[in-house]
């Protein structure tokens, strides 16, 4: 067991090390997202969601078979599997595939971190389809160790045909919308936060961040990071907005049972 | 435009061709696929404006992020991407000077 993880790994530790006796999942999913799939793809229980669709996935290694199915059911696609049973440097990758173009067992590929960067170069060792409506391909390539846990995806010939095209310029990060709804800009957090002001609650009241339609649930966590950075304080200090069902906005007449 | 031969997604299944009306003016759309798609398919992508004039339309499509509201008459503000085609809806661009 290498007690070295590499990148974020500590936060797959309990995956990294079942990694060793073969494949087993790797979830990265982290946003409190209404989402399941994953729960539900699973035939032993090794990934849990449970009752509160919000909650982020629970992931128990010794559970997991390996058996690739959340990697093909993740809409978000936010699942792989990790495979360390080489013990040579080199690991197993197993990552799903939606594009139209299909790769083809042996090639070299591209292989790509979450933001779409290229990492390393890497050879496909296996294609398949589950079948059983489920028809995204999951393509496994051989990758350095080192890199494993960061591979998102694989750039199939993408490269040679189109090359690559860089954003030349993106717009200020003052002007980026923090709260979309009420329609406000990040400096504008900024310049309340530079007035001294420290709790939440009193932040939204005074930047309407969260007070629009979707309710907090988009900019709820960019402002307490906001508040986080200003005041030196950690997210659990700062808590969070009160939450409240229902999970998406719905119209009082519905709830008192009308048809809304 | 509609997306064909999706790699995962297939044939998207066809409604009956209806028509639904954006700010008055008429759009054919198929019953039963979001309010969303079918403003999409019909080259619409502007959902709403917000107060200083900004244009905002679907995002997450799944009823999260609220980006796809419009107002859809009879029935007040609506998530679009939500929302199933239903002949002769009647909706509105909320913002920008319409509503
Ligand atoms: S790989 Fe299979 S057994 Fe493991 S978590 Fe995913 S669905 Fe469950
Ligand atoms: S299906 Fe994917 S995105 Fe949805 S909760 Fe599970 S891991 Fe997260
Ligand atoms: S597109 Fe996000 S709520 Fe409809």
């Amino acid at each position: 067991m290498s007690p070295d993880i590499p990148g974020e790994g500590d936060l797959w530790r309990s995956s990294w090390e079942a990694a060793v006796d073969g494949a087993v999942a790797v979830v990265d999913c982290r946003e409190e997202i209404p989402c399941n799939p994953c729960e539900e793809a699973c035939p032993t229980g090794a990934i849990r969601v449970g009752p509160d669709i919000c909650a982020a996935p629970r992931f128990d290694p010794q559970a997991c078979n390996g058996c690739g199915r959340c990697v093909a059911l993740c809409p978000g696609m936010a699942v792989f599997l990790l495979d360390r049973r080489e013990k040579s440097g080199f690991a197993r990758v197993t990552v799903p595939y939606e594009m139209g173009e299909r790769p083809v067992e042996g090639e070299e590929v591209q292989v790509v971190d979450g933001e779409g960067k290229a990492l390393t170069g890497g050879k496909i060792l296996k294609i398949r389809a589950l079948g059983g409506g489920a028809p995204t391909l999951l393509v496994t390539v051989r990758v350095p160790e080192s890199v494993a846990l960061k591979v998102r995806g694989v750039r199939y010939r993408l490269m040679e045909r189109d090359g690559f095209r860089e954003v030349d310029k993106l717009p200020s990060l003052a002007d980026y919308p923090l709260c979309r709804c009420e329609d406000v800009p990040l400096e504008r957090v900024r310049d309340i936060l530079r007035t001294g002001l420290k709790s939440l609650p009193s932040l939204r009241r005074a930047s309407r961040v969260g007070l629009g339609y979707c309710q907090g649930m988009f900019c709820q966590s960019s402002l307490r990071q906001e508040l986080a950075e200003a005041t030196g304080r950690e997210g659990e200090e700062i808590g969070s907005f009160r939450v409240r069902p229902p999970v998406r906005p719905v119209k009082l007449g519905f709830l008192g049972g009308g048809n809304a | 435009m509609r997306v064909r031969g999706h790699p995962v997604l297939g044939e998207p299944p066809r409604g009956r061709e209806v028509t639904i009306y954006l700010d008055g003016r008429p759009l054919s759309a198929r019953e039963g696929e979001p309010v969303a798609a079918a403003l999409f398919a019909s080259g619409i992508r502007i959902a709403h404006y917000t107060g200083s004039g900004e244009p905002r339309g679907p995002f997450c499509m799944i009823g999260r992020c609220t980006e796809c509201r419009m107002l859809l008459e009879g029935r007040g503000m609506v998530l679009t991407c939500l929302t199933p085609v239903e002949e002769g809806m009647r909706l509105r661009t909320p913002g920008g000077g319409k509503a």
